[in-house]
């Protein structure tokens, strides 16, 4: 079998497995909007941390965790729940690398899928200044977390741990990174420059180039130490068999 | 036997103690000096509070849902086989369902405890220590329910996405004490009296009967359902 129609069929198959279930399909697509509209809602009657409407922050909020979020999950599930399927594909002779790539086309679709949704859902009531921009931040954002979700899944076995620490991972990282708070060490976490691009995309229709450089950092950052982690985990489990 | 099964998995349990910790730990670090007016549920209003304070006192009902919801789910979707074939080895299905319902007690107790250590350690003492221990555990149970009830109708993966937009739609952004006006909503949320309990005993000087009386109701109503679709689903 060539390496093309191995990745074909890879991704042909995780795709199927994925919206074999409608509503994990209809989840990805409702929930976005759902989110930002409570956050904006919620968030309206909270005081300002800064110059910007807190209902508008609450919604670019919600837009930007909900995206990270549905794209992390389906990173974490894309691995814990194929980890022994992979195993046997693998010793069918696709390559880890290939394996790991046709997992990556998924989480990089539902990445889209929510992306996608969530500018809809945003432009109904915010006016996005650079409306392509402000995709490619949240394209950016959900890819981000879908490697972190398939780090995690790589790390962790299980998926009760793998749950737990992505929950809590995102959760923190959306919040700490919306705004609400100011202290340099932000800067660290995975959101902070995908939710500035974002931000000052929306809000003042320019490309931040620093944080643009900043979370395509970031990004290079998960993806190696996602192929790295399967990789290793992938050896680990070969040596077992 | 489940207390076993969570033993035998040494990541958890650092988990379980760690992750709770971060997320108090990081906001009680990261959140702004600034003084601020808490809305209570009680229609008190509290001047004068630090951001810090109440971001910390927040989370740490927050992070027990979270624990308490995910253990809920994966308890009812983990077990589910095994616990089918104790009933047909003569269990009675109700030793089954208490003995996983004790389970859920026993985590949330757990994550209770490290929360609240935690808050204490980061520099804050609620009011009244112990109805705001109580308050969490609530929560912690309330939320343990939800995810026992979601594991026994959905999938994991939709699951796992309701799980962590619910308490932080619920619990960080509609009972948030931190906003003007409590949402029309909020009311009807499965966290509104156990969150009005924890933040009432982590700044006055009193907690009202009717968020305790409300908590346990709320409980008791989801756990009855919870217990009957768990029931259900071993026979």
């Amino acid at each position: 079998m060539s390496h093309r129609h191995a990745f074909v069929m890879g991704v042909r198959t995780h795709v199927t497995a994925f919206v074999r279930k409608p509503l994990n399909l209809l989840l990805v697509v409702a929930l976005p909007p759902v989110v930002i509209a409570l956050y904006g809602t919620a968030m309206e009657s909270f005081p300002a941390f800064s110059t910007v409407d807190p209902e508008t922050v609450g919604s670019l909020s919600g837009a930007v965790f909900a995206t990270a979020f549905l794209a992390g999950v389906v990173g974490l599930f894309q691995v814990i729940s194929a980890r022994r399927g992979d195993e046997r594909l693998a010793l069918c002779g696709l390559s880890r690398h290939t394996l790991l790539a046709t997992r990556l086309v998924v989480v990089v679709a539902v990445a889209c899928l929510a992306a996608g949704v969530s500018i809809g859902m945003l432009a109904q009531t915010v006016t996005i200044g650079a409306p392509f921009v402000a995709a490619g931040a949240l394209l950016l954002t959900g890819v981000s977390y879908g490697l972190i979700g398939m780090l995690v899944g790589a790390l962790v076995s299980r998926e009760l741990e793998g749950s737990l620490l992505l929950v809590f991972l995102v959760d923190i990282d959306s919040a700490v990174s919306s705004g609400l708070v100011s202290d340099t060490t932000i800067e660290a976490f995975p959101l902070y420059h995908p939710h500035g691009l974002f931000e000052t995309a929306v809000l003042d229709g320019t490309l931040a180039t620093d944080h643009a450089v900043g979370a395509a950092g970031f990004l290079c950052v998960w993806l190696i130490l996602a192929f790295v982690a399967y990789g290793w985990v992938a050896d680990v489990a070969g040596d077992g068999a | 036997m489940g207390l076993r099964t969570y033993a035998r998995t040494p990541v958890l349990l650092v988990l379980l103690v760690v992750l709770p910790a971060y997320a108090i730990g990081v906001f009680r670090w990261v959140a702004p000096e600034t003084a601020v007016a808490l809305h209570l549920a009680s229609g008190e209003t509290v001047t004068a509070v630090g951001v810090t304070d109440a971001i910390g006192a927040l989370m740490v009902p927050l992070s027990c849902a979270f624990v308490g919801g995910f253990a809920g789910l994966f308890v009812m979707q983990t077990t589910r086989n095994g616990d089918r074939r104790l009933v047909l080895s003569g269990y009675r299905p109700s030793q089954v369902v208490a003995a996983r319902l004790s389970l859920l007690c026993v985590v949330g107790g757990m994550c209770t405890l490290i929360s609240v250590v935690t808050l204490i350690v980061a520099g804050f003492t609620p009011e009244l220590l112990g109805w705001f221990a109580l308050g969490t555990l609530l929560t912690a149970l309330v939320y343990g329910c939800i995810g026992a009830l979601l594991g026994s109708v959905l999938d994991t993966l939709s699951s796992v996405y309701l799980l962590l937009f619910g308490p932080m739609i619920d619990l960080f952004l509609f009972q948030n004490p931190l906003a003007r006006e409590t949402s029309v909503g909020a009311g009807f949320l499965p966290g509104h009296f156990p969150l009005a309990l924890v933040m009432d005993s982590a700044f006055t000087a009193q907690v009202s009967g009717e968020t305790v009386v409300g908590s346990l109701a709320v409980l008791g109503g989801l756990a009855a359902v919870a217990a009957g679709a768990f029931y259900r689903s071993m026979r």
